[in-house]
C-alpha cells in the first residue's frame, strides 16, 4: 500500500511541472508582455521585477530560475501591491480561504451523505423525492445565485444574518459557507443516494438480512462501506471545485480570502500574483486528488491486493 | 463454472419493438421528464425566433425610464438603462443555450472518438490514451481557464474551446467504459468470428450500443457547461458585452440586487429552469434507456 | 410435530406492467433432521418460495397474499419484524448461489462469521472468534487462524462456500436453506460441498430444504422431492417415487431431459483429418480482470517475475472429418482458451493450427477472410451472444451477406429457411433478442453459426446456461443439424453427461493440458488416469441408488 501510495505521488510530479510550466509560458505569452505593456508600474516594483525576474536574459535561464525560487517558496513580488510579495498575500489570504472550504466541505459531506443515505434506504417515498427534490435545486441554482439570494433574504430583509466579512461579526461564516457548500451538498446527495441504492440490492446484503443482523448492523456496517465509494472519489473533484467556489463567494460576502484576491488578480492583470496563486491552488488540487485516490483503493481490499502485486 | 441463475424478474416482459422503441414509450411515461423536454424545445424555438420576436430591440435604452419593476410594458421590467429585461433575457438564452450546445458537442465529438478508439484498441494503445486522460484530469482547469480568459482576452471562440476542452474528458472516460463493457459481450466475438473488419465491427455493433449513455450523458453535460459558463461571466471572464448571457445579466443584477431585485431574479430564474428541464430529462432518459431494464 | 409446515403460500409480484404469480397454493411439511428438495426450472419459484419464509422478498413488488408458515408455534409470515429477525440466522438459516457475491467483499471473513453469535447469541467477540475458528476447521478448511483474516476475494469458489455454510451452521439452526448451493461451483467441488452438508446435517441433525435445477443433484441427499413449475408444485414425493416412478408429465420430462447414455460408437479411421493443433501455448497475465483464484492457484508453474499463467500447455490431437469431439475441463482448465485460439478470437503464443491441411497462422489475407466461413462457434451465454440492437433477421443475414453467400434479392428465402431450421416461427425475423427466452436466443445463435454451412463448428458450452428442459431440446438441435449439414464440432463443456451423450471422442483437460483423449465408451468405463477419475466419480448421477453407493469423497478443500 505504500509503495501504491509513493507510486502515485512520484506520477504526480510530472503533472505539477506539467502546470509550473504551463502556467509560467501562457503568462509570458500575453499579448503585449506582462511587464512592459503596462504603463503606471511604479518604478520600484519594476526594478523589483527585473531583479527577480532578470528579464533581460534568455528565457530558459528565467524558467529556470523561477523554478528555483519555487523550490525555495519564493513566488516573487506582487505586481500590484509594491513592497509586498506574492508570499505575503497568499499567507494572509489562505487561512481565510482554507477555513471557508473546510466548513463548506464538512456541510457537503455531513447533510449530503446523511440526507442521501436516509433517502437511498426508502427508495421511491416521500423520504425518497423530497431530499432528492431539494437535492436538484441544489445542483441547478448555482453559488453566485444562491448567494446573492441568500444575502437579499436572509440578510437584507430579514437582516438575520451578517452579509459581509469573515471572523468579524459573529455568525458571518454562517451564509457564505452555506452558499458555497450547499451546491455540492447537493450532489454528494444524490450520489450518496445512488451508491446506497446500488449496495443494497447487493448479494451480500441480502446475506447480512439473512443472518438476522439488525438493521442499523446492516446499514451502517455492510452497506456503507461500499455504497459510499463514490462519494469518497469525488471528494478530489470536490475539493477543486470548492476552491475555485471560493472565488465567487468570496466576491459576494467580500471575504478577504485567497479567492478574492485571485479574481482581483485576474481583473489587475497582476501576473506574478496570478502566476504564484496558479501554482499554489493547482498543487493543492493535485495533492488531494492524490489523497482521495489512494484513499479509494485503501478502502477496497480487492484494489488493495491488485496494487500490492502490480509492483 | 457456470451459473443458471434463478431468474427473480419481477417484471413480465417487455412489449416488442426495438429499443429505442421502448425507450420512447417508458420515457413517455416519465411526466417530468417529457415536461422538460417541452420546456426546452420552448426555450429553444424562442431563442432562434429572438430577433423576430423580441418586443424591443437590444440595445434599447430608455434612459428616462430608468429600472422598473415588472409592469405590462415590460413584462419583467427594465435595467438600470432603461432596457427591457424580457429582450434581454431572450438574447441571453441564445447565447447561453448557444455556448450550452456547441461546447457539448464539442465535447461529445472529441470524447466519443476519444474513447471509443481508446476502447476498443485496448492495450498499449488504450493504457496511453487513458494515461493522458488522467494527467489533463487531474489539472486544476477552472484555473486555467480563467488563466486563458485573462491573459487571451474574452473571446467567444475561446471560450467554446476551453469548455469543450474540460468536458471531453468524462465523456471519453465514459465512452470507453461503454466500449470495454460491449466488447465483452460474445457478439462482438461473433462478428469477429465471422470475419468482419474492424471498421464494420465498430459502426454496425459497437456504436449503436454506446449510443444509450452517450445521449444521456450529453444530456447532463449541457447544464455543466452552461453552469461554467455563467461562472465565468459572473467573475466577468466570460462574455463580453454587448453580447450578454444568463450570467452575465445575473452578475449586472447583484451589483443592484438590493433596490432592483427582479435584474436578479428573472435571469436566475430563467436558468434554474433550463437546468432543472436539462438534468430531469437527462434523468428521464437514463431510466428510459437503461438496458438493465430490457434484459429479463 | 414437524419442524415446519407450510400452507397455502402465495406470493406475487406487483409491477406496472401487471402482477406476477411467483407461488401458488405451495404446501408442505419439512420433519427435524428430514432433507426436503425444491426442484424447478427458472420461474418455477423455488428460491421466492423459500426466501419468502424470511421476508427476504423485496417487498414493494413483492407481496405475501395468502399462506401460513409455521415454524415453532408460530406463523413465519404474520411475524413482527424484530421477532422474526430472532429467527432469522439462529434458528432458521440460508446459503446461497454465488458465494462470491453472498460475501462481503469489505468484511473480513471472520468479522462475517462471528456476527450471528455476536448478534443472537450475545457472546463476546472473543467468544465468538473462538467458535469461527472450530467452524472453520468442521467445514474443512486448513489454517482456519489465517483463513480467519482473509478477505472473500482471496478463497476459491469452494472455501468461499464452505465459509457461507460455517456462517450458517454457526448458531446451530434447526433448519438450513440451501438455494442452489453448487450451481456456480466445479462439479469436483460440487460435489465435495455436497457431502459436507450431509455430513453436518447428520452430525447436528439440522433439517435441510435443497432447491436445485438439477435432480440429479438431490438424487443422493433428498429424502422427499417437491417439483416446481410456474409457481405450483407439480409432484411431491419421497425421492425413490420421483425417480423411479413419477407421476406427473412435466416430472417425466424433467427426467428424460437428463442427458443418459452413450451416443452409439462411430467408426472414424477412414475419414480425412479436418483440424489438427500442434502444441498449443498460451500465455495469460495473471493479474488481468478480477483476481480469479482458481486460474492463479492452479499453477505450479507461475513465473513470478512476469506472472503470467499457462492457460494451455502444448496441447495437440486431429479432429476427424465428421466427429464430434468432446472438450471437458472445470474451471481453468483452459478449455475455452481452445476453442478461442482455433477460431483466432485470442493470439495464439505458440503452436500451429492446420485446417484442411492449411496453416491457419500462415494464411495470406485473402484468404483468411474466406477461411471465416468454414468455422464458426457457438457461445455459452444466449444473453450476450446477439446484438440487441439488431433484428433477428439482420442477425442472421449479416453472414450470408458478407460472404457473399446471398445477394439482396434472394436474401430473405435464404433467413426464412434457416429460421425454419433453428425450429423458430417466421414472424421472429422482425422481433429483436431481448423478446426471446434463453434458450430461443440459443437457436437463434445456432442459425447464425450454421448461416454460412461452416465444415466446423466449435460450440463453447452452449447449453450450460439453460434450463434443463430446454438443454434437452437444444442438444438435439444441435445433433440434428451437425447430422444434416454434416458438420465436424468440437464441443466444450464442463458436463460430462452432456458430452457423453454427444460426443464420439473425448479430451479432459486440467490446467490447460490434455490429461485423457480417448473414445467416449474407453472414458467412461475404463479411464487411466487419476482425475479422469475424480470427474467421473463427481458426476451426479440421477439415480439415487447409484448415488447412495457412491464412497465419501475426503473432505477438504483443495
Amino acid at each position: 500500500m505504500f509503495y501504491f501510495a509513493l507510486r502515485r505521488l512520484i506520477q504526480s510530479i510530472p503533472v505539477l511541472i506539467i502546470v509550473i510550466t504551463a502556467t509560467f509560458f501562457l503568462v509570458r505569452a500575453a499579448p503585449g508582455g506582462p511587464f512592459s505593456a503596462e504603463k503606471n508600474v511604479p518604478p520600484e516594483v519594476v526594478k523589483a521585477l527585473e531583479a527577480q525576474y532578470k528579464l533581460d536574459q534568455p528565457i530558459w535561464q528565467q524558467y529556470t530560475s523561477y523554478i528555483n525560487d519555487l523550490i525555495h517558496g519564493q513566488f516573487g513580488p506582487s505586481f500590484r501591491y509594491p513592497g509586498r510579495t506574492v508570499n505575503e498575500l497568499i499567507e494572509a489570504g489562505l487561512p481565510v480561504t482554507a477555513e471557508l472550504a473546510l466548513y463548506a466541505m464538512l456541510l457537503a459531506v455531513l447533510i449530503g451523505v446523511s440526507s442521501g443515505v436516509y433517502a437511498g434506504l426508502r427508495p421511491n417515498s416521500i423520504h425518497d423525492y423530497l431530499p432528492m427534490s431539494l437535492s436538484m435545486i441544489g445542483i441547478c441554482v448555482p453559488s453566485f445565485l444562491m448567494g446573492p439570494l441568500m444575502v437579499l433574504f436572509f440578510g437584507i430583509y430579514m437582516e438575520w444574518l451578517p452579509i459581509s466579512g469573515w471572523g468579524s461579526t459573529p455568525g458571518d461564516k454562517i451564509l457564505p459557507t452555506i452558499t458555497l457548500g450547499l451546491g455540492y451538498a447537493a450532489f454528494i446527495s444524490r450520489l450518496s443516494r445512488g451508491g446506497i441504492l446500488e449496495v443494497m440490492s447487493k448479494d451480500y446484503i441480502r446475506t447480512a438480512r439473512a443472518k438476522g443482523l439488525p438493521a442499523r448492523v446492516i446499514v451502517f456496517k455492510h452497506a456503507l462501506r461500499g455504497g459510499l465509494i463514490p462519494v469518497v472519489a469525488f471528494l478530489g473533484p470536490a475539493f477543486a471545485g470548492l476552491l475555485s467556489g471560493s472565488f465567487v463567494v468570496e466576491t459576494i460576502f467580500q471575504i478577504p480570502g485567497l479567492g478574492r484576491f485571485y479574481v482581483q488578480a485576474a481583473f489587475n492583470r497582476d501576473y506574478t500574483m496570478i502566476l504564484g496563486t496558479t501554482i499554489f491552488f493547482s498543487t493543492l488540487i493535485i495533492m488531494f486528488n492524490l489523497l482521495s485516490d489512494i484513499v479509494s483503493v485503501w478502502l477496497d481490499p480487492k484494489l488493495r491486493d491488485q496494487y500490492r502485486h502490480n509492483k | 463454472m457456470v451459473e443458471v441463475k434463478e431468474k427473480l424478474s419481477y417484471e413480465p416482459k417487455d412489449l416488442g419493438g426495438s429499443l429505442w422503441s421502448d425507450g420512447w414509450v417508458r420515457l413517455k411515461k416519465n411526466k417530468l421528464a417529457i415536461t422538460s423536454l417541452f420546456v426546452l424545445g420552448f426555450l429553444c424555438i424562442t431563442a432562434v425566433l429572438t430577433p423576430i420576436i423580441a418586443p424591443y430591440g437590444y440595445e434599447e435604452q430608455n434612459l428616462l425610464l430608468g429600472a422598473v419593476p415588472p409592469s405590462s410594458d415590460h413584462w419583467l421590467g427594465t435595467d438600470v438603462f432603461g432596457r427591457d429585461m424580457l429582450t434581454r433575457i431572450m438574447y441571453g438564452s441564445r447565447i447561453s443555450l448557444a455556448v450550452g450546445f456547441i461546447a457539448s458537442g464539442v465535447a461529445l465529438c472529441i470524447g466519443v472518438l476519444w474513447g471509443s478508439l481508446a476502447g476498443y484498441s485496448g492495450g498499449r494503445i488504450d493504457a496511453f490514451m487513458m494515461r493522458v486522460v488522467d494527467i489533463l484530469y487531474a489539472l486544476p482547469f477552472m484555473i486555467f481557464i480563467i488563466l486563458l480568459m485573462v491573459i487571451f482576452g474574452r473571446n467567444l471562440l475561446l471560450l467554446f474551446l476551453a469548455i469543450g476542452a474540460v468536458e471531453w474528458l468524462t465523456m471519453a472516460r465514459i465512452v470507453r467504459g461503454q466500449v470495454l463493457t460491449i466488447k465483452q459481450q460474445d457478439f462482438i466475438e461473433a462478428a469477429t468470428s465471422l470475419g468482419l473488419s474492424h471498421w464494420t465491427i465498430v459502426r454496425r455493433h459497437i456504436i449503436p450500443n454506446t449510443l444509450s449513455p452517450v445521449i444521456v450523458y450529453t444530456t447532463l453535460t449541457i447544464p455543466s457547461v452552461m453552469l461554467l459558463e455563467a461562472f465565468l461571466s459572473f467573475l466577468g471572464l466570460g462574455i463580453q458585452p454587448p453580447q450578454s448571457s444568463w450570467g452575465l445579466l445575473i452578475s449586472y443584477g447583484v451589483e443592484t440586487m438590493e433596490e432592483y431585485p427582479w435584474l436578479i431574479f428573472f435571469p436566475g430564474l430563467f436558468l434554474s429552469i433550463t437546468l432543472f428541464s436539462l438534468n430531469f430529462l437527462g434523468d428521464g432518459l437514463r431510466d428510459a434507456l437503461d438496458p438493465r431494464a430490457s434484459k429479463d | 410435530m414437524s419442524l415446519l409446515s407450510v400452507e397455502d403460500l402465495t406470493v406475487h409480484f406487483h409491477s406496472r406492467n401487471g402482477i406476477i404469480k411467483a407461488v401458488k397454493n405451495l404446501s408442505f411439511v419439512l420433519d427435524y433432521g428430514e432433507t426436503l428438495a425444491i426442484v424447478g426450472e427458472s420461474g418455477s419459484g423455488k428460491s421466492v418460495a423459500s426466501y419468502s419464509l424470511l421476508d427476504l422478498i423485496p417487498k414493494p413488488p413483492g407481496k405475501i397474499e395468502a399462506g401460513r408458515a409455521i415454524f415453532n408455534d408460530s406463523d413465519l409470515l404474520t411475524l413482527e419484524a424484530l421477532d422474526l429477525q430472532k429467527i432469522r440466522g439462529n434458528e432458521i438459516a440460508i446459503i446461497f448461489q454465488d458465494p462470491m457475491s453472498s460475501l462481503n467483499p469489505y468484511l473480513t471473513i471472520g468479522e462475517q462469521l462471528i456476527e450471528p453469535i455476536i448478534y443472537h447469541k450475545k457472546k463476546s467477540r472473543k467468544e465468538a472468534k473462538g467458535l469461527a475458528l472450530s467452524m472453520l476447521t468442521e467445514v474443512g478448511l486448513n489454517g482456519p487462524d489465517n483463513k480467519f483474516y482473509c478477505f472473500p476475494h482471496e478463497l476459491s469458489g469452494g472455501m468461499q462456500q464452505r465459509v457461507m455454510i460455517a456462517m450458517a451452521l454457526i448458531t446451530k439452526p434447526k433448519l438450513l436453506i440451501c438455494d442452489e448451493p453448487t450451481t456456480a461451483l466445479d462439479v469436483t467441488t460440487q460435489a465435495q460441498i455436497i457431502r459436507l452438508i450431509q455430513k453436518i446435517q447428520k452430525k447436528y441433525k439440522i433439517a435441510v430444504i435443497f432447491i436445485s435445477h438439477d435432480l440429479g443433484v438431490v438424487a443422493g441427499i433428498a429424502d422427499r422431492i417437491i417439483v416446481m413449475k410456474n409457481g405450483e408444485a407439480i409432484e411431491t414425493g419421497i425421492t425413490n417415487d420421483i425417480f423411479y416412478s413419477p407421476k406427473t408429465q412435466y416430472t417425466k420430462k424433467l427426467l428424460s431431459s437428463i442427458p443418459r447414455g452413450e451416443k452409439e460408437e462411430k467408426n472414424f479411421s477412414s475419414k480425412k483429418v479436418l483440424l489438427r493443433v500442434d502444441n498449443l501455448v498460451k500465455y495469460y497475465p495473471a493479474n488481468q480482470d478480477a483476481f480469479n483464484w482458481q486460474i492463479f492457484k492452479s499453477f505450479s508453474e507461475i513465473n513470478t517475475k512476469k506472472r503470467y499463467v499457462k492457460a494451455l500447455d502444448s496441447v495437440s490431437f486431429d479432429i476427424k472429418k465428421g466427429e464430434i469431439f468432446g472438450v471437458v475441463g472445470e474451471s481453468g482448465s483452459g478449455k475455452s482458451s481452445l476453442g478461442k485460439t482455433i477460431l483466432q478470437l485470442t493470439s495464439l503464443d505458440e503452436g500451429q493450427i492446420y485446417f484442411s491441411d492449411k496453416n491457419l497462422l500462415n494464411l495470406p489475407s485473402s484468404e483468411k477472410i474466406s477461411m471465416r466461413k468454414h468455422m464458426q462457434m457457438i457461445f455459452q451465454d444466449p444473453y450476450s451472444s446477439l446484438n440487441p440492437r439488431m433484428t433477428i433477421f439482420d442477425i442472421l443475414a449479416e453472414p450470408l451477406l458478407y460472404h457473399s453467400l446471398a445477394t439482396s434479392t434472394n436474401i430473405q428465402k435464404y433467413v426464412l429457411s434457416l429460421i425454419d431450421d433453428i425450429g423458430l416461427p417466421r414472424i421472429s425475423a422482425k422481433k429483436y433478442p431481448h423478446e426471446f427466452s434463453g434458450g430461443q436466443r440459443q437457436r437463434i445463435a445456432i442459425g447464425r453459426a450454421i448461416a454460412t454451412k461452416p465444415e466446423f463448428i466449435i460450440a463453447d458450452e452452449p447449453v450450460s446456461a439453460l434450463d434443463v428442459t430446454v438443454q434437452a431440446q437444444i442438444l438435439e438441435l444441435i445433433l440434428n443439424l451437425t447430422e444434416k449439414h454434416n458438420m465436424t464440432m468440437m464441443f466444450i463443456s464442463h458436463d460430462l453427461s452432456v458430452v457423453r451423450y454427444l460426443a464420439d471422442r473425448i479430451a479432459v483437460m486440467q490446467y490447460g493440458k490434455i490429461v485423457e483423449l480417448n473414445k467416449t465408451c474407453e472414458i467412461f468405463s475404463s479411464a487411466s488416469e487419476k482425475y479422469t477419475k475424480e470427474l467421473l466419480g463427481a458426476i451426479p448421477l440421477a439415480d439415487p441408488k447409484e448415488e447412495k453407493k457412491r464412497q465419501n469423497i475426503i473432505m477438504s478443500d483443495r
